[in-house]
């Protein structure tokens, strides 16, 4: 088959693949139109707050969700910098590439320049580029990286994972389960596993600038239980129990959201983070302990057990 | 076939010319030859890569058009929802996307079809040390095939737990039904198929390469298939391990990964030992997808820039090296599992050190094209394409290397955009760039390269576009596997940015199906090939295109090393033959060899 004939096939293909595209995106209007009660009760929000559209700018959009933990403002500088190391060396190496691509174009009867790179001025640069882009890069990421999560040479080694403890720190245990978010405190008498323990489903409220500590186990599967605005995740496990902690130096409700697969419906596992004044947490904690104590249902006590008690350590 | 042979110590020596086959079914059903396997993992893995890739299609639609029924086949697929994909369709959906494309399509593909194409080729050799061997090792893949496609009709449908398949979720009680144990047993077959070829791989390498082949002089193809092989045959047991146990927790009521309320009384079971078992294989398996591209890549770059490898045993040793670490760093999959945090301190260190040898071969690829003569066609722009998708991939690693950075972002899709652009960009341009290389040694004709230039633009941009669009959103926060992140009020505007993506990966659907256009147009009507249409002097050039069942006339003997372009005293071609004796130029053969 001749180049002709191949030119005129690949230009039929062209236009039954703009066609195409023009029928797929075509009929995805039509159907948004005639979309009445297609998939009924699965039918997904788009908008989280009704139609009020608030429309914000690429850099406000994919700006990183504003961070409430003063260990997110760290974690948010190491992003940054091996981010800018990143993309110094990736500049650098594109305009590297293009220079060769455009000046040392083949001419024919032209001689590229023989060499097997073996020369001893050649491994002086590349062992001068390859410490360069050690120190720049791994040196750097290495150092603020552990800024973040505290080095393993200084005291406050893995302070992230150090549970705070003390009369003034929240304790709240987690429990996922297939598809929602349970919460228990303690209640007034500062125990676990008595009457007054408040339970509370996709709601965790905690005072402002207070550590909050976080034992987790899970009911079923795996689950990852993170705070995009504390900049934190940590999975919760049927077989062990993992510790978070945080503390949060702003008022305002947060999304909890979950991380890891959990089955169909991991992406309807939302809970929310409700940080409010320590006066109104400590009115909110009252309230609730009593309630709890005044409603508890003695016949069916086993709807209170979670199986795994609070850790000491 | 054996008993005719005398045992000898060079099984060099011992290549005698078979007659060649004869009948149907001994030339292309049943084959013993290499480069027929070869041919045969190339249309498996062909297959695979489209149902792969429509997958991917319907997943970016339904992030895209959120409850709109997915166009022209969604109502023949889900006539019950109107066309609309439902929630649990969509794990299932990415789950056997990642299977798909990695053991189904990169693998056959990069590794099943190249490697035991060139092996054979490029060292001077008959065929493998092994072929029956070599033919266990595709019908095993076929097989596992069969049983994977089969598990898409099982009533429950087919495994939805993520590709990573971890229990509990990927235990009995949370995923009933036959869908993930066929998985399972699916992949158990596709480790042995990879078990075997990579015996076959490693052990032709050792013993089959023609006399004055050291293994300094062999293309950078080889060394990458070569480690790739090592890597294969050392973990996939490991990963076979995890499996088994997984099946056997599903199919006997062990309790192997069960823990908490669902297992049986009187159990101590834990779902983080197959999280271990997993990433022991995984983190190396993402290595051995890479390592082939990159030997590919520095013998490409070479081969085009006219020029030899720049630091050509540097690169060498860097593959080794790498190879060797990938085997210490899989706990940073694992940051998230409460693990104690000296060790995520040790693996944080241990994967940073990974970017020393990586950024010594890609000095070494710039050294390469630097004064070079580059010739610009299909295969040097895939592969100057690769460097730039690697580029961003390698360097995004980083990011997720740091145990603090891992935390936040863990599980988005910054995680998916790194690893698309290293194996998804990366891998598949240098594969595409292999098709296009070595068709004329498959098939005898060239591809078309007027339609192969419009291919590389029309995967290149997309690609690019699509996994730093994926990125940006992950750096957000916006997580991965989700089936409508828009409930959630930090990623709701992340609408647009998924409408892009997935109009990018329409086009480069569109230029998935040029490219299988371009493949099966030009089997028949493409221009004929001559023996060595790329000027080029590995070995597997120095025979006919395409060889003859037997390969070479005679065993031939290596004078030259693979990348001596340019040489100063040749001076009416630019570039040597392997096997060309030039005085004053190539070396004299040792006696030994």
């Amino acid at each position: 088959m001749s180049t002709v004939k191949l030119h005129l096939l690949f230009r039929i293909f062209l236009c039954l693949a703009g066609g195409g595209f023009f029928t797929i995106s075509s009929q995805a209007q039509t159907q948004k139109q005639m979309h009445q009660q297609n998939y009924g009760k699965e039918k997904p929000q788009v908008h989280a707050q009704g139609n009020k559209k608030v429309s914000r700018s690429f850099w406000d959009i994919y700006k990183t969700p504003k961070t409430i933990f003063k260990y997110g403002e760290e974690i948010d500088t190491a992003f940054f910098t091996i981010t800018a190391g990143g993309l110094f060396w990736y500049i650098l190496l594109s305009i590297l590439l293009l220079y060769f691509i455009i000046f040392n174009r083949y001419k024919k009867g032209r001689r590229a320049f023989y060499t097997h790179g073996t020369d001893k001025k050649y491994s002086k640069v590349k062992t001068f580029l390859d410490v360069a882009v050690f120190i720049s890069l791994d040196l750097v990421i290495w150092v603020f990286s552990f800024k973040a999560t505290g080095s393993p040479f200084g005291s406050d080694f893995g302070f992230i994972w150090k549970n705070p403890s003390g009369p003034d720190v929240v304790r709240v245990q987690v429990m996922p389960q297939q598809w929602a978010w349970n919460f228990r405190y303690p209640g007034e008498d500062k125990t676990f596993g008595t009457k007054d323990d408040i339970y509370t489903v996709n709601e965790l409220i905690v005072p402002k600038d207070k550590k909050v500590n976080l034992q987790l186990k899970s009911r079923d599967v795996i689950h990852g239980f993170w705070i995009p605005n504390v900049r934190m995740q940590i999975d919760a496990l049927p077989s062990q129990i993992s510790r978070m902690w945080f503390e949060a130096n702003q008022t305002g409700d947060f999304e909890i959201v979950c991380a890891h697969l959990c089955g169909t419906h991991h992406y309807k596992m939302k809970a929310f983070l409700k940080v409010v004044e320590e006066n109104e947490y400590t009115s909110w904690k009252a309230e609730m302990s009593s309630w709890a104590q005044a409603s508890y249902d003695q016949e069916n006590q086993k709807k209170y057990t979670w199986g795994w008690t609070w850790q000491k350590k | 076939m054996s008993s005719e042979h005398p045992v000898s110590n060079d099984p060099r020596a011992e290549q005698p010319i078979h007659h060649a086959p004869t009948s149907f079914i001994s030339k292309y059903i049943i084959s013993f030859d290499h480069k027929v396997i070869a041919k045969q993992f190339l249309f498996f893995g062909i297959f695979w890569t489209i149902i792969g890739i429509l997958m991917s299609v319907m997943i970016r639609w339904t992030q895209a058009y959120p409850g709109e029924a997915f166009p022209i086949i969604g109502q023949l697929i889900f006539p019950d929802t109107n066309g609309v994909i439902p929630p649990d369709t969509y794990t299932m959906l990415f789950t056997m996307h990642g299977t798909i494309m990695i053991f189904y399509s990169i693998t056959p593909i990069l590794i099943g079809c190249f490697g035991n194409l060139l092996i054979p080729l490029m060292i001077g050799a008959r065929d493998m040390l092994f072929p029956w061997l070599n033919t266990l090792s595709f019908w095993l893949i076929f097989l596992s095939g069969l049983v994977l496609l089969y598990s898409f009709f099982v009533p429950l449908g087919a495994s939805a737990v993520g590709w990573t398949s971890y229990p509990p979720l990927a235990s009995s009680p949370w995923s009933p039904g036959a869908g993930h144990s066929l998985w399972l047993f699916a992949l158990f077959l596709a480790g042995m198929s990879s078990i075997v070829g990579s015996i076959n791989y490693i052990s032709t390498v050792i013993r089959l390469r023609a006399p004055g082949m050291g293994f300094f002089d062999l293309p950078l193809t080889i060394w990458g298939l070569w480690l790739t092989a090592i890597l294969n045959a050392l973990f996939l047991p490991v990963l076979a391990s995890g499996l088994l146990l997984l099946l056997i927790d599903r199919m006997f009521g062990t309790a192997f990964f069960m823990a908490g309320a669902m297992a049986p009384q009187g159990t101590v079971g834990d779902p983080i030992l197959y999280q271990h078992l997993f990433w022991i294989f995984g983190h190396p398996e993402v290595y051995i997808i890479i390592l082939p591209a990159w030997g590919m890549v520095s013998d490409f770059l070479s081969f085009f820039a006219r020029k030899p490898a720049f630091g050509y045993k540097a690169t060498a040793w860097s593959l080794t090296a790498i190879t060797i670490l990938s085997t210490l760093v899989y706990g940073h999959h694992m940051f998230t599992t409460n693990m104690a945090p000296l060790l995520t301190s040790a693996f944080t260190t241990l994967t940073l050190l990974i970017s020393i040898p990586s950024a010594i071969f890609f000095i070494n690829w710039l050294g390469t094209l630097w004064r070079g003569n580059i010739q610009i066609n299909t295969v040097s722009l895939f592969s100057i394409g690769m460097l730039f998708t690697f580029g961003i991939g390698g360097l995004t690693g980083l990011h997720l290397a740091a145990v603090s950075t891992n935390l936040a972002l863990h599980n988005t899709y910054f995680v998916v955009g790194h690893f698309h652009l290293t194996m998804a960009s990366a891998a598949l341009l240098t594969t595409i760039a292999a098709t296009y290389f070595w068709f004329p040694k498959l098939f005898g004709r060239l591809m078309s390269e007027r339609i192969g230039k419009i291919h590389f633009w029309t995967t290149f941009i997309p690609l690019m576009v699509i996994f730093t669009g994926m990125m940006i959103m992950g750096y957000i926060g916006l997580p991965r596997r989700y089936y409508n992140p828009y409930e959630y009020e930090i990623f709701k505007d992340t609408l647009p940015m998924n409408k892009l993506l997935a109009f990018s990966v329409l086009v480069a659907f569109g230029s998935l199906l040029l490219f299988l256009f371009n493949i099966f147009w030009s089997m028949f009507f493409g221009k004929k090939a001559s023996d060595n249409p790329w000027n080029v002097g590995t070995l597997d050039w120095c025979t006919s295109s395409p060889p003859a069942v037997h390969n070479f006339d005679e065993i031939p003997k290596v004078y030259n090393g693979p990348h001596e372009y340019s040489h100063p005293k040749v001076k009416d071609k630019d570039f040597i033959y392997q096997n060309e004796y030039i005085e004053g130029v190539s070396r004299k053969l040792d006696e030994n060899a």
